[in-house]
């Protein structure tokens, strides 16, 4: 069941005054994608879940499930008619029931009435999915975090839903969790052949399962493309400094060649890098490189080919497969990454080098764009 | 596709989207509210009204003007405000200390503690005044002579007291120690229901047992702390019973004992000017609670009760432990066993007597007997059974659907419906009264034919007590957080199964609560089944009331301890039933 | 069509049928004795409300089926909330009782609402003291209050009691008298002592400091236990309640020589009452002198008829009775009571 949004709008009153949560959003999800919906927080792609559920009502727009339209101007479907399935962040699992009561609930209810003992089946069937069937007398909360989160996913899916919608499931796992529960939600999606929305803030668990991104920021899909896409090829600096670690050269580019390369002036050196249409000489640019593009060198390069700049190191930490550095360049501190057996010391003069290809060339900032440097990690 | 952005009113759209999808609710709330307007209409009414309102005899503002220029007013008014704050900073401190002291620490007995602090709110107030004037009296009050022999010892002789409970300080007393049970009940379902993770937060952080009560959970209660003050608050106010019995011999003059004055001495009874000071206390009720939506609109925001299961922890508090528990039966002594055992004392003796050789001396079962041979004593007591069972029961259910929707549901107006549930605490029982019996005795209603039956008396009941219900409900719904809802919603429930498969069983604890008050509430009831009850449905209010003027209170001390002696089994049965039900929900 | 005509007809003499039966239900009072008791004896058992319980009960139920082979069936309806009940129900045309005891303060109201009927008492009943007849003719009083000072024989000795009214205002009273704060007693003394007396016997009572009581049967109560002196100004029945019960309490009263009376218990029959004729006969029966023997039990008899108790204590104590009657009950009272109320710096309200 694909699932068309179109034009969403929504406005909060607030003390300080309204917000535009959402902003004419539209986006389509296709029958059978796993589609993730990337941003900080207060970028609206909760809310607009919510309008998807039926928890929230936006000010205008249409929403619509397969060819029915759940919500429009004169159309409102509530949440309970709508055939979706949802997992929220606080996993929401009712503590006075058990595991197995809580899985059956749906199955109880008019929109998905089922027959007492096709009820059983399916509900152990559904638990074996999240290898939760031993469990299933278990009062709910004698649960771990990840014990409940797969009961959600199991009360999620068992009335076989056309849409499944996660708000953020996995944010109160530990790391180790995280991980293993992203590749299982992932399995089960593709396997039931699901349609899935997914909210998160966090890039990995985005790139990690998506088919397609949106990246999300004051209630505008700012980019929306596979995962590859959205890494490789940010379309702006707040995309590319959301997703992954980048790091900005700001500056002009100085000329344009045939072949769509160009060269980008910058403080920090001269920059050869693919040039998108449209970018004349002398028009502001930032050059984006990722971290891991490039390599650290402890001699100057001879390779005319590869960009290079020079600098000194300020910052190693040693992250257990990687050593994570800062190096100092000129004016700017450039995050680059290197083999854990390098020999990195501080204050030791190296040079990057990255490959023209590796740089991505976004508009140049201008004073009405705000600044974005990279968050801390 | 493109679909143009067009903004209509939300809150219109919002409310008729509301009312059609939750069609189930809107009816019984509209009901409901129908039912709460009759006694709120005919009290406004009355204010204008010259004459009996069965007859009236015309409009006037005359009662208003009287009312307010009353030169006494102002001054009872501010010995009410006094008497009242202290009271209830009394009552508050008391039954908040208790809740916590019974839900969250290791104090020894509290499965006993929260059986024995129902029963003090069985006592009917008039007993209850009754029962310490025969103890602290300062001539013949039987404390004050065992006292009096107890100082003889040590040579020290008075022929009074020396405590006397006609005095300020014995209405503070009576007004404190009173109110304790309702509150406690009101609180206590929040503690309950907390969250134990935010108290740990604090004492991982070094806070001591102390500091963590009052800097976290405490505020993390105010919601449901403070509805209770207010409720407790007005309870205060409009007590009359403690200042007639009490203050007035003592001289002091409080606001209902003015509205004793102005309203019922003289023939013929005023109800236009009674109806005035029942509009000011309606309108004093809705300045607190404007005053109480702000205090709280900061803490509303946080719900306690999350999914992620809650197993309140128990806090430790060492050798407090003993100190916490004679503290507790010292509250009990005084607040049930002294009222108990006097009553008990007059109703073995044919009139009180202070303590002494020759009063034992005429001990006898006489009055019990008497009770006994009423013939009436076994359909009253059945019909009183039925009347608490039934009023608890559509209280509780009708509070907690009013209160979800003025918690939960999004749609304007809800204030209003709040401060709605809220005003008929501040209307005298006998106007509820009147007002139903008006209302079913005239066209439309008088068509149902139920005038006189137990659906009226339980209506009164309900509006008399439907205040309390919402406030308890509002404190514990806004614990529950939204998702465990939304998650029952997008699982295919509709609001009204949601309700009573997903939110009133997590309420569990608080829903309990209140059942128990308004039952033994209706129980002990007073002015209103006396005006509502028929031939048919005389229940204990109407035997109170006949043994009380015919039988030199030794009768109606009798009736009292009964009632003490009944309730307590019934109290017994009750809280086990709470508990099996909260045990299910994986919190002890 | 022929159905319809069928119905038509069955529709119209059931309605004509109806209204025939309406007005023959509506029921008929005779106009002399004989037709009374005639009517009476095809009549129910006669329903009344009032206050009585225990041997009052008895014996007026022993009496009045000697006399006319009647019952009644009494249900207790004490305190004004359930009078002004039975008021509504009347006022929107649910009757349930015959008879009923109408207290001072609603009688106007009754009269107002038009939901009693009068009956001429006189004409049934010439034996009947007329005083104690509503010259309305909606009421016939058969209980009448006497008002005494009450007091606790172990703390008062009997030569210290007040013999007069004004005695009560003795410093030696100060802050030992009970004086009940609906001011019954007073207003009953109103009429022979008119205003300015009054206010001025009130202001002293009110400079006395006397214990001012909200509660009539309490106070009594209290004196009976020693906690108070005495109280000027108790109903008798109050002293007989408490000394019936307990009869060694150590509580006496004494009546003064100015002994105020009030209607203490006052008939009325209701508009639509089902058996009025055999309420008629109850409430004829009670000012009767038999009757009124009974009210001895109720502490309520009559000093004006000869043989009552009442009668006897009041002969015994030479008190003179002042008896402001059917004239002074009700707005007059209502005023007077304000005045007595305001005097002991009390609010009046309007």
């Amino acid at each position: 069941m694909e699932v068309v949004v179109r034009e969403l709008n929504k406005r909060f009153g607030t003390s300080h005054g309204d917000v535009n949560a959402l902003n004419t959003l539209s986006f389509d999800v296709k029958k059978g994608e796993f589609y993730t919906l990337l941003g900080p927080s207060g970028c609206g792609k909760s809310t607009t879940l919510r309008c998807i559920a039926g928890l929230e009502r936006a000010d205008g727009g249409e929403i619509r499930i397969g060819d029915r339209v759940v919500a429009a101007v004169n159309v409102w479907t509530p949440p309970n008619e709508r055939p979706i399935g949802m997992v929220f962040q606080s996993y929401a699992i009712w503590p006075h029931m058990t595991v197995y009561k809580n899985v059956e609930f749906p199955l109880r209810q008019r929109r998905n009435r089922v027959p007492k003992k096709a009820r059983r089946d399916m509900v152990m069937e559904v638990l074996a999915l999240v290898q939760m069937e031993a469990l299933a007398d278990r009062p709910a909360p004698f649960l771990s975090g990840g014990q409940q989160q797969r009961v959600a996913l199991a009360r999620a899916l068992v009335s076989r839903p056309d849409v499944l919608l996660l708000d953020e499931p996995l944010s109160n796992l530990d790391a180790k969790l995280r991980e293993e529960l992203r590749v299982e939600i992932k399995e089960l999606t593709r396997r039931l052949g699901i349609t899935s929305i997914y909210v998160t803030h966090d890039q990995v668990e985005a790139l990690a399962m998506s088919d397609r991104i949106a990246v999300m920021q004051g209630g505008r899909i700012l980019q929306e493309g596979s995962p590859k896409d959205i890494y490789l090829r940010p379309e702006t600096s707040f995309v590319a400094q959301f997703v992954g670690q980048v790091n900005f050269f700001s500056g002009a580019v100085s000329t344009a060649t045939q072949d769509g390369y160009g060269v980008v002036e910058t403080p920090q050196g001269r920059l050869r890098c693919n040039l998108p249409a449209g970018m004349a000489p002398g028009a502001a640019a930032m050059v984006a490189v990722r971290p891991e593009a490039m390599t650290i060198a402890s001699t100057a390069g001879l390779d005319a080919a590869l960009n290079e700049v020079e600098g000194a190191i300020e910052k190693a930490i040693f992250l257990g497969d990687i050593i994570d550095c800062q190096v100092q360049v000129g004016t700017e501190s450039v995050r680059a990454r290197t083999s854990a057996v390098d020999d990195v010391t501080p204050g030791k003069r190296v040079w990057l080098r990255f490959s023209p290809d590796a740089c991505v060339v976004l508009p140049g900032r201008t004073s009405a764009e705000p600044e974005l440097r990279q968050a801390p990690r | 596709m493109g679909m143009g952005s067009l903004t209509v009113a939300r809150g219109m759209r919002m409310s008729w989207d509301v009312l059609r999808h939750h069609a189930l609710v809107a009816l019984v709330l509209v009901t409901l509210v129908a039912v709460i307007m009759i006694p709120v209409a005919r009290l406004l009414i009355n204010s204008f009204l010259e004459g009996h309102p069965a007859i009236p005899e015309g409009w006037t503002l005359k009662n208003y003007t009287t009312a307010f220029s009353m030169p006494l007013f102002y001054e009872a008014l501010v010995n009410t405000l006094g008497l009242a704050s202290v009271g209830t900073a009394i009552t508050v401190v008391i039954a908040v200390l208790f809740a916590f002291l019974i839900e969250r620490t290791d104090m020894p007995c509290r499965n006993l503690a929260w059986t024995l602090i129902l029963i003090p709110m069985a006592i009917p107030g008039v007993l209850f005044a009754l029962g310490w004037a025969q103890l602290l009296s300062p001539k013949t009050g039987a404390l004050n002579v065992v006292l009096r022999d107890f100082l003889a010892l040590f040579g020290v002789s008075m022929t009074e007291g020396p405590i006397n409970i006609y005095s300020i300080g014995g209405l503070i007393f009576l007004d404190g120690v009173r109110g304790v049970t309702t509150v406690f009940l009101m609180v206590v379902g929040a503690f309950r229901m907390m969250d134990p993770s935010l108290e740990e937060a604090a004492r991982v952080s070094k806070a001591g047992a102390i500091a963590t009560f009052f800097h976290v959970t405490l505020p993390a209660l105010s919601p449901a702390i403070l509805a209770a003050a207010m409720y407790s608050f007005i309870s205060s106010m409009e007590s009359f019973e403690a200042p007639l019995a009490v203050g007035l011999p003592a001289n002091i003059f409080v606001l209902s004992t003015l509205i004793y004055f102005t309203t019922r001495i003289q023939a013929p009874l005023d109800y236009g000017l009674a109806a005035v000071f029942g509009v000011s206390y309606m309108l004093l009720m809705v300045f607190l609670l404007i005053w109480y939506r702000r205090a709280v609109r900061v803490s509303e925001r946080f719900s306690t009760v999350t999914g992620k299961g809650f197993r309140p922890r128990v806090i430790s508090i060492g050798r407090w432990r003993w100190a916490a528990l004679a503290m507790f039966m010292g509250y009990f002594l005084l607040a049930v066993v002294a009222p108990f055992c006097v009553l008990l004392w007059t109703s073995l003796l044919p009139g009180y007597r202070a303590p002494s050789i020759e009063a034992m001396g005429m001990i006898s079962l006489a009055n019990y007997v008497e009770i006994f041979e009423t013939d009436r004593v076994l359909q009253v007591i059945w019909n009183t059974l039925v009347l608490m069972f039934v009023s608890a029961t559509v209280t509780m259910i009708l509070a907690f659907m009013a209160s979800w929707v003025i918690v939960r549901a999004p749609v304007r107006g809800r204030g209003l419906l709040d401060s709605l549930m809220f005003v008929p605490h501040a209307i005298p029982g006998i106007v509820i009264a009147l007002a139903l019996i008006m209302a079913f005795l005239t066209p439309p209603l008088r068509y149902t034919g139920l005038y006189g039956s137990m659906v009226v008396l339980v209506l009164g009941l309900v509006v008399a007590y439907i205040s309390f219900g919402t406030r308890l409900m509002n404190g514990a719904i806004m614990q529950i957080q939204k998702e465990l809802e939304q998650a029952a919603y997008v699982s295919g429930a509709g609001t009204a199964k949601t309700l009573f498969q997903i939110t009133l069983p997590l309420l569990f604890p608080a829903f309990a609560a209140g059942w128990v008050w308004v039952a033994v509430h209706a129980l002990r009831a007073f002015s209103i089944p006396l005006m509502l009850s028929s031939k048919n449905t005389e229940v204990f209010a109407v035997l109170l009331w006949e043994f009380w003027e015919n039988g030199t209170a030794s009768l109606a001390s009798g009736l009292g301890v009964l009632l003490i002696l009944a309730l307590i089994p019934l109290t017994l049965l009750m809280r086990r039933f709470i508990t099996q039900m909260s045990g299910q929900q994986g919190g002890a | 069509m022929h159905c319809i005509a069928s119905y038509t007809r069955a529709l119209v003499f059931g309605g004509a049928f109806m209204l025939l039966a309406s007005t023959v239900s509506a029921a008929e009072i005779g106009k002399t004795l004989e037709e009374v008791i005639a009517l009476a004896k095809k009549e129910g058992t006669v329903q009344v409300a009032n206050s009585w319980r225990g041997r009052m009960l008895k014996e007026v139920a022993k009496g009045f089926e000697a006399r006319y082979g009647l019952t009644f069936k009494q249900t207790y309806v004490g305190g004004i909330s359930s009078r002004e009940r039975i008021l509504s129900e009347a006022v929107a045309g649910l009757v349930e009782y015959d008879v009923v005891n109408v207290s001072g303060e609603l009688r106007p109201q009754y009269i107002k609402a038009e939901v009693i009927v009068p009956v001429g008492w006189g004409t049934l009943f010439p034996e009947v003291n007329p005083m104690l007849i509503d010259p309305k003719g909606y009421f016939i009083a058969a209980g009448i209050s006497r008002y005494a000072i009450i007091y606790n024989t172990n703390t008062v000795a009997a030569a210290d009691v007040p013999k007069t009214w004004e005695d009560c205002l003795d410093p030696k009273w100060k802050r030992k008298v009970a004086i009940y704060t609906r001011p019954r007693t007073f207003t009953g003394l109103w009429p022979g002592w008119g205003e300015t007396r009054s206010l001025d016997f009130h202001r002293k009572l009110r400079a006395n400091d006397p214990i001012w009581t909200a509660d009539q049967t309490g106070t009594a109560a209290k004196i009976a236990q020693g906690e108070y002196a005495l109280s000027c100004g108790l109903p008798y029945h109050t002293y007989l309640n408490i000394k019936r019960r307990d009869k060694t309490a150590p509580i006496a009263f004494a009546y003064p020589t100015e002994l105020p009376l009030q209607i203490g218990e006052a008939f009325a029959i209701m508009k639509g009452a089902k058996n009025p004729n055999a309420a008629i006969l109850f409430a004829g029966f009670l000012a009767s002198k038999e009757g009124q023997k009974s009210y001895k039990h109720f502490g309520r008899s009559n000093p004006f008829v000869e043989g009552t108790v009442a009668n006897e204590q009041v002969a015994a104590a030479k008190s003179k009775l002042i008896f402001g009657g059917w004239d002074f009950a009700g707005a007059k009272e209502g005023a007077a009571a304000k005045k007595i109320v305001e005097a002991w710096g009390f609010p009046k309200g309007k």
